[in-house]
């Protein structure tokens, strides 16, 4: 059937139709494109944030009041310390600032490493600070007094994914920027050496104080898993309507060209093709088409979010009040890929060959006739 | 079949760039440098700045 000549004849066909072809050409790569480029950058931040927990504490407790988050103290310490099981408890600052200048929120964060009156900042903050001339030191506008913190150090880009809205502070001079008292905390770290205890312990600090949350390390990657797998998502709802409206649109399309080209195929017909020889050249045609437009759509995919780190897009995910110059790192899910392969290209060919199939089992007596 | 082998080489030459620039990539770097980071935030959350919080609902994210 796919003889070098029958090919040869297939590609020159294409070639004489190619603005037929050319409109499912262009959008098939588009969709295949948008989707690849969503599912890319998910990947991505998912393989970073995942990295990122793998050093996570085993337990990390937060307390509620209200519905809202609520302070802890070196009581909630002791107690956790208390459980069979633990070997040590952190109590760590961390709240959000609001710069009202910019209406901007940071996140500060507790970093012992760090003296009273220095700061490590992210990028995006940086970027910030420096429209409103804080160069080398910034102040903190709080309800009793203005804190002045010299800037020491600007985080690495690599790590913008978790720190460029960030400001690390000394834990005392977090604690005055977020109007804590000295032996108040905002979490907990309880560190399990047991892997098989950590749901226990987990349940234990609940049972002693109801309104806390204790998130595992599993949880927390679990959640992160969750929030990025791909079928949760509302873009996959929009993929499914996109494409279904598309081979839809396809179908149309191809009735109505193959339609006007009934002669073609009846002469076809008559100089010795059969049904199987028609659908085969349709076949390859629309092979060529829909393959190549798939993989130039991952390749262009690729091109927009690892190279270009994904400009407009990259803001769905991260927000854009505060400008992030992440750098994505390249993660490619050979299985995603092979999905959208199986239900981008196969329904493809399947919308496109069954008007051929039609219109070559038709009458061809008729078509020659007219 | 000429078109063909084009067409072949031209997508091979294509992933074969993307290819060299994943390996390229300084992901060892990348990887160290939020290790580093992760030593001091242990429970490290993504950064992300939208208007509000029902932003981050619409897209997914923690």
């Amino acid at each position: 059937m796919f003889r070098k000549n029958f090919v040869e004849y297939a590609i020159l066909l294409l070639f004489k139709d190619r603005n037929d072809h050319l409109f499912s050409f262009l959008i098939f790569s588009f969709i295949v494109f948008i989707l690849s480029s969503v599912l890319f950058i998910s990947d991505s931040l998912q393989y970073d944030l995942i990295q990122s927990i793998n050093a996570q504490p085993s337990i990390v407790v937060e307390n509620t009041r209200a519905g809202r988050a609520y302070q802890m103290h070196e009581g909630h310490v002791y107690d956790a310390s208390q459980i069979t099981g633990v070997s040590s408890v952190e109590g760590v600052v961390d709240g959000y600032h609001y710069f009202a200048q910019k209406r901007l929120w940071f996140h500060i964060i507790g970093d012992a490493s760090l003296a009273k009156d220095e700061m490590v900042i992210g990028q995006g903050v940086q970027k910030a600070m420096a429209e409103l001339y804080y160069e080398d030191e910034f102040h903190f506008l709080t309800e009793e007094r203005l804190i002045k913190v010299k800037i020491n150090k600007i985080a690495p880009k690599g790590t913008n994914i978790l720190s460029n809205d960030a400001i690390f502070l000394n834990p005392n001079t977090a604690r005055a920027v977020l109007g804590m008292e000295m032996d108040e905390y905002s979490k907990l770290y309880v560190s399990v050496p047991n892997p098989n205890e950590v749901g226990n312990v987990a349940l234990k600090i609940v049972e002693i104080y109801p309104s806390a949350k204790a998130t595992t390390q599993e949880d927390a990657m679990s959640a992160v898993r969750h929030v990025y797998y791909y079928k949760g998502g509302i873009f996959m709802i929009l993929y499914v309507i996109a494409l279904v409206s598309f081979f839809i649109l396809l179908k149309n399309q191809i009735s109505l060209v193959y339609g006007e080209k009934r002669k073609e195929i009846a002469i076809l017909r008559s100089l010795g093709f059969c049904i199987k020889d028609i659908i085969a050249l349709k076949f390859i045609q629309n092979t060529v088409v829909s393959v190549s437009a798939y993989l130039l759509g991952v390749a262009l995919a690729y091109l927009y979010v690892f190279v270009f780190n994904a400009p407009y897009l990259r803001n769905i995910f991260l927000g854009n009040e505060l400008e992030n110059s992440i750098s994505l790192t390249p993660v490619v899910d050979l299985n995603l890929l092979f999905l959208i392969f199986l239900f981008g290209v196969i329904p493809f060919l399947a919308f496109v060959i069954l008007p051929a199939w039609k219109i070559a089992i038709s009458d061809m007596s008729e078509a020659v006739k007219s | 079949m000429k078109f063909l082998a084009m067409l072949a080489a031209s997508f091979s030459i294509l992933y074969l760039v993307l290819v060299v620039h994943a390996f390229s990539f300084p992901t060892q770097k990348k990887a160290e440098e939020l290790t580093a980071l992760s030593l001091h935030v242990k429970d490290a959350k993504p950064s992300l700045s939208f208007p509000t919080h029902e932003y981050k609902r619409f897209v997914y994210v923690p």
